[in-house]
């Protein structure tokens, strides 16, 4: 059985017909010319100065989990504040994309959707299945061509349904 | 009677035509995209040859010649030079009615993504600097994929099959 430290195995399952939501951080992850999104939205990265944290998971928001549109807007504004707000560049954050936990489990039997524990309920995990007891860290092997598929894959669920995010200073409040 | 045209540009000159182990090489990729433009004005899906499509990814790699790390708000790194290089080669090699389906975006690990969303398929191509990694998807079939280094021979075989499974 595969594990990690940030799954919380103890809260319900994502369910198939439950409606997800993708931030890009930045205006390279969308090409409006050809109306594609950069498959690097769902993959893991390194985080950290020293580049020696590697992501285990994408989080992904919970659309459904927002009362209303309020809600949706701080969860949106997150977009600008948990990259480093000090050196805050507002090249840094694009918008979001939309899809449903089903389709993206019909992309790749390695998608998992996990709960994180010491989370808020708003956001959960897309993991990578690398083994029957290991889940990939980032950044994913591109070489691999079912990698690549799997991203694409992915990508293609969001790329009808970007939404550019509201500018920062026209947010409704701080989150 | 048709004629066409094809300009003697700095890149095909500098980068494509020195590839060319000999001129019936360059002759039969000649003939190749003279074969390609001809089969798509019959189809009448002709796009006229502005250089549009060119330019706007020449654009886009020069941008992206221009990223630092961080590019995502974290600590993506920027693109290597080689990796756009190998972008550069296949944005002058292959024919503009590809190109116009065609984006080029950063990954976070220094490499490049060539994708194209084309009318009956897409391409997901992955260059790191050395080798191209792709797969070609037409009607959700895989009908191509390989690692390969990017050079013209290889690009020919990948328009052909863009052609022939994703536009034709």
């Amino acid at each position: 059985m595969r594990v990690d430290k940030k799954i919380d195995y103890a809260e319900r399952i994502v369910e198939d017909s439950e409606h997800l939501l993708r931030m890009l951080c930045s205006p390279l992850y969308y090409d409006e010319a050809t109306g594609q999104v950069n498959l690097d939205a769902f993959d893991l990265r390194m985080m950290g100065r020293l580049q020696d944290q590697p992501e285990h998971f994408a989080s992904v928001g919970r659309d459904g989990q927002f009362h209303d549109d309020n809600e949706r807007q701080h969860y949106l504004q997150f977009g600008y504040t948990v990259w480093d707000d000090k050196d805050w560049n507002p090249n840094h954050y694009y918008g979001y994309g939309t899809f449903k936990a089903g389709d993206a489990r019909a992309v790749s039997n390695r998608i998992e959707f996990w709960p994180l524990k010491g989370s808020a309920a708003y956001h959960v995990g897309l993991f990578y299945a690398k083994s029957e007891d290991e889940y990939f860290k980032g950044p994913l092997p591109k070489e691999d061509p079912e990698i690549l598929l799997m991203l694409s894959g992915l990508a293609s669920l969001i790329e009808d349904t970007i939404q550019k995010a509201p500018e920062r200073n026209k947010m409704l409040h701080r989150g | 009677m048709r004629t066409y045209t094809f300009t003697l540009d700095e890149r095909l000159v500098n980068q494509i035509i020195p590839q060319f182990k000999s001129a019936e090489a360059m002759e039969k990729w000649l003939q190749r995209e003279l074969e390609l433009i001809i089969a798509h004005h019959a189809n009448g899906t002709m796009q006229v040859d502005t250089g549009f499509e060119r330019q706007r990814l020449n654009s886009r790699i020069d941008e992206l010649s221009r990223l630092v790390t961080g590019w995502d708000g974290m600590t993506a790194q920027a693109p290597t030079e080689k990796a756009l290089s190998q972008a550069s080669m296949l944005v002058g090699s292959l024919p503009e009615n590809i190109l116009r389906y065609c984006a080029i975006f950063p990954s976070n690990d220094a490499s490049v993504y060539f994708q194209g969303k084309f009318p009956k398929g897409r391409l997901t191509a992955y260059l790191n600097g050395e080798t191209m990694t792709y797969v070609l998807k037409a009607h959700h079939e895989i009908v191509d994929t390989k690692k390969t280094e990017v050079a013209v021979p290889a690009i020919q075989d990948l328009a052909s099959a863009i052609a022939k499974h994703c536009i034709s």
